[in-house]
């Protein structure tokens, strides 16, 4: 098992490829950057 | 020396930011070239420039490093970046551009990206892990370019050309603060594995090995194709009938995949001699190739190609500046990965270039998709004879 873990490791990064794959709808871009920007201003 | 976990996660960082930045200007064209009064051609030289600076700094930049360490060579790097961003905001003429976004950013680039954070990476880290350590940071520069291009497009939108610009000059700045994380000083890092040596005596060296020149060659078709095709490929969907948003996903599937590649590549240098995985990467790259054509152009067919060329890459990156250290030791890592590195960006400015030379004149891109198949046979083919052995100096008595 922990001979396979620096393989398995990049599983850990499913969730950012989610948000990444969200992102990349302009749409949804929209919508969560004017939501920081708010928050921020 | 510091921890090297510290140093990897801070290398990594600043290529998220650096490389993620980077790749984001292509969406600046539309307001830019309309808000400045400047054609496309005009805009697309900026980024011209700036590739090109990118390569011919890089040599220069990274035996900056060598000598006086990654952490001021990346603090500086930033500052010019940041200087360039916040310039490109300000200025009103294609020639300010050509300065900010192209000159200043390009040298900006060398300092801030692969070969001057691995050069400090690969001297906390034992040869054994080093793949490990390179495919994590390789990683973190194709996490940045699936993050930050939407993010950038979020803020183009929100805010306009300008403020935008200042908000990824504020995003860049933090490379200020990760520089402390790869400061070091080389020669005392180096010299307890390594016999010394001048810079001079390591370039001799490197031009005197055959294995060096055929990195070079490898890594020109790495620059050709990466370029031919997150340059072209969008246009090429679109030509063939498919949509836009066919092309915008097809880039982000190469994002994607691209993470996870740069990693397990990198790692796979750990356990497999590295110029056979290269081989592997570039005859694979041709295969790929190769079946998207023969196979019936549709969306899935476009989006399974986009998945399995991303997966291969930026795969080549941990693997190539390990072999160079490999071969000639990490105390000239970033002035001889460097060297290499501007063999990458010209086989780009060919692969982005001469695509679209021949599209003008033939009106297809059969041209380039033949080149790109003959180019990856060729790259597999020359790493096989690279003699990868640690080279033997004699140690100073």
């Amino acid at each position: 098992m922990k001979r396979a873990l620096p393989w398995l490791a990049p599983l850990a990064l499913l969730p950012v490829a989610a948000l990444g794959l969200w992102l990349w709808q302009s749409q949804a871009t929209r919508i969560w950057l004017s939501g920081i920007i708010a928050a921020c201003f | 020396m510091k921890r090297p976990w510290i140093v990897i996660a801070c290398a990594a960082f600043i290529v998220t930011l650096a490389m993620g930045v980077r790749q984001a200007f292509g969406l600046f064209l539309p307001q830019m070239s309309v808000s400045l009064g400047i054609g496309r051609e005009s805009f697309g030289l900026a980024i011209a420039i700036s590739n090109l600076m990118f390569g011919l700094a890089q040599p220069f930049v990274g035996a900056l490093a060598d000598r006086h360490g990654a952490g001021r060579v990346v603090f500086l790097g930033t500052l010019l970046y940041v200087a360039g961003l916040a310039g490109a905001a300000w200025v009103g003429s294609a020639l300010g551009l050509h300065l900010t976004l192209g000159f200043m950013v390009g040298i900006a680039l060398a300092g801030t990206t692969f070969v001057v954070v691995l050069g400090a990476v690969g001297r906390v880290v034992p040869a054994e892990r080093r793949g490990l350590a390179f495919g994590i940071v390789t990683a973190g520069g194709s996490l940045g370019q699936f993050l930050v291009v939407p993010a950038a497009a979020g803020l183009l939108d929100g805010l306009g050309y300008r403020l935008a610009l200042i908000v990824l000059a504020g995003l860049v700045a933090l490379c200020a603060v990760l520089a402390l994380g790869v400061a070091g000083r080389p020669n005392s890092a180096a010299a307890g594995d390594e016999p010394d040596q001048s810079l001079g005596e390591a370039l001799a060296e490197a031009a005197g090995h055959g294995g060096f020149w055929l990195l070079n060659a490898g890594f020109f078709v790495c620059g050709f194709h990466i370029a031919f095709i997150a340059t072209h490929f969008p246009a090429y969907l679109s030509d063939k009938g498919l949509g836009l948003e066919i092309g915008a996903s097809a880039l982000a599937l190469v994002g994607l995949f691209n993470i996870f590649g740069s990693y397990l590549f990198g790692l796979s240098g750990d356990f497999w001699r590295q110029k056979y995985v290269l081989s592997g990467i570039y005859a694979a790259r041709g295969l790929v190739i190769a079946l998207f054509l023969l196979a019936p152009l549709s969306a899935f067919s476009a989006l399974a190609f986009a998945a399995a060329l991303g997966f291969l890459w930026l795969g080549t990156v941990p693997l190539t500046s390990g072999l160079v250290g490999r071969i000639f030791g990490i105390r000239y890592l970033s002035t001889l990965y460097g060297i290499v590195f501007l063999s990458h960006q010209v086989g780009s400015f060919f692969g982005a270039w001469a695509a679209g030379y021949f599209y003008d004149r033939n009106g297809s891109y059969d041209w380039a998709w033949g080149a790109s198949i003959l180019l990856a046979l060729f790259a597999a083919l020359v790493h096989l004879p690279i003699r990868d052995a640690a080279l033997a100096r004699p140690r100073p008595a």
